[in-house]
C-alpha cells in the first residue's frame, strides 16, 4: 500500500514540474477556464468545468490523478 | 523532519503547495476505494483543512453531514466535515510518506439558490488550514524570493 501511494505521488511529478514552469503561460493561454493537466500536458480546458469533466470521461481518464483548475483572469484578483 | 512544498503562482500571488495523497478505507465509487492526489496550499489564515468542491468532485467524495456556512474566496460556502481520511505526504527524501491525517476534513461545497457561492465553490482551491498544523505540530518556512519552502517537525 505505502509503495502504490508513493508511486502514485511520484506520477504526477510532472504535471507539477510542468504547473511550475508554465504557470504564466498557461494563466494566458488559458485565462477564465478550468484546465485538466496530466503528465506534464492539458488534457482539456473549458470556461465549463462539467465540460472538462465530460471530455476526461469520453476519453477514459480517470480524473483522480488529473489536476484541475479555474485560471482567474488578470483583471481579477482571488484574496483567501 | 521536512515536508517540501513547491512554490508557484496561484492568480497574482506565490503559495506553498503540498502534494498530497488521500484515501478514503472503505468508501468506494464504482467499486474502486476512493483515493487520489489534490494539491493544496499551505493558508495560515485559514482555521481549517478545506478540500475544494472541484478536487471533491474529481476524487468522488461525497458528503452529506449538517454543514457549516464559512466565507471562503469571497463567497459564503458549505463546509462539510467527514471523518476517516487518510492524507499524506512524501518526506525530503522522495521515500518516506508522512501521515498528515486530522480528525475533520472540510469539504466545500456551494449554497444552493445562491448564484455568488454556486460560481465561487468550483474556483476555489484546496487549502491546509492551521489545523493540521496544529495537530502535526509544524511549521512552515516560507521564502518566496527563493522560491523555497516546506513544512517542519
Amino acid at each position: 500500500m505505502l509503495q502504490t501511494e508513493l508511486e502514485e505521488l511520484k506520477k504526477v511529478q510532472k504535471t507539477n514540474e510542468y504547473i511550475n514552469k508554465s504557470y504564466d503561460f498557461l494563466k494566458e493561454k488559458y485565462s477564465k477556464q478550468f484546465i485538466a493537466i496530466k503528465d506534464g500536458k492539458v488534457i482539456a480546458h473549458n470556461e465549463d468545468l462539467d465540460a472538462v469533466f465530460k471530455l476526461l470521461k469520453s476519453k477514459r481518464i480517470n480524473p483522480a490523478t488529473v489536476f484541475i483548475e479555474f485560471l482567474h483572469p488578470r483583471d481579477m484578483v482571488l484574496v483567501l | 523532519m521536512k515536508i517540501p512544498l513547491d512554490v508557484r503562482t496561484y492568480n497574482e500571488g506565490l503559495m506553498s503547495y503540498a502534494t498530497v495523497h488521500l484515501l478514503m478505507p472503505g468508501k468506494k465509487f464504482h467499486n474502486a476505494t476512493i483515493r487520489g492526489i489534490f494539491w493544496p496550499f499551505v493558508d495560515t489564515g485559514s482555521p481549517f483543512t478545506v478540500i475544494s468542491q472541484t478536487d471533491a468532485e474529481r476524487l468522488h467524495i461525497t458528503a452529506f453531514d449538517t454543514p457549516r456556512v464559512i466565507l471562503f474566496g469571497g463567497a459564503e460556502q458549505y463546509k462539510y466535515d467527514i471523518k476517516g481520511v487518510v492524507l499524506k505526504v512524501s518526506c525530503e527524501d522522495k521515500h518516506t510518506m508522512y501521515d498528515v491525517s486530522i480528525p475533520n476534513f472540510g469539504v466545500l461545497g456551494p449554497i444552493p439558490n445562491n448564484p455568488k457561492s454556486i460560481q465561487a465553490s468550483k474556483r476555489v482551491p484546496s487549502v491546509i488550514g492551521v489545523d493540521l498544523l496544529l495537530i502535526h505540530k509544524f511549521s512552515l518556512y516560507f521564502k518566496p524570493c527563493e522560491r523555497i519552502a516546506y513544512l517542519e517537525q
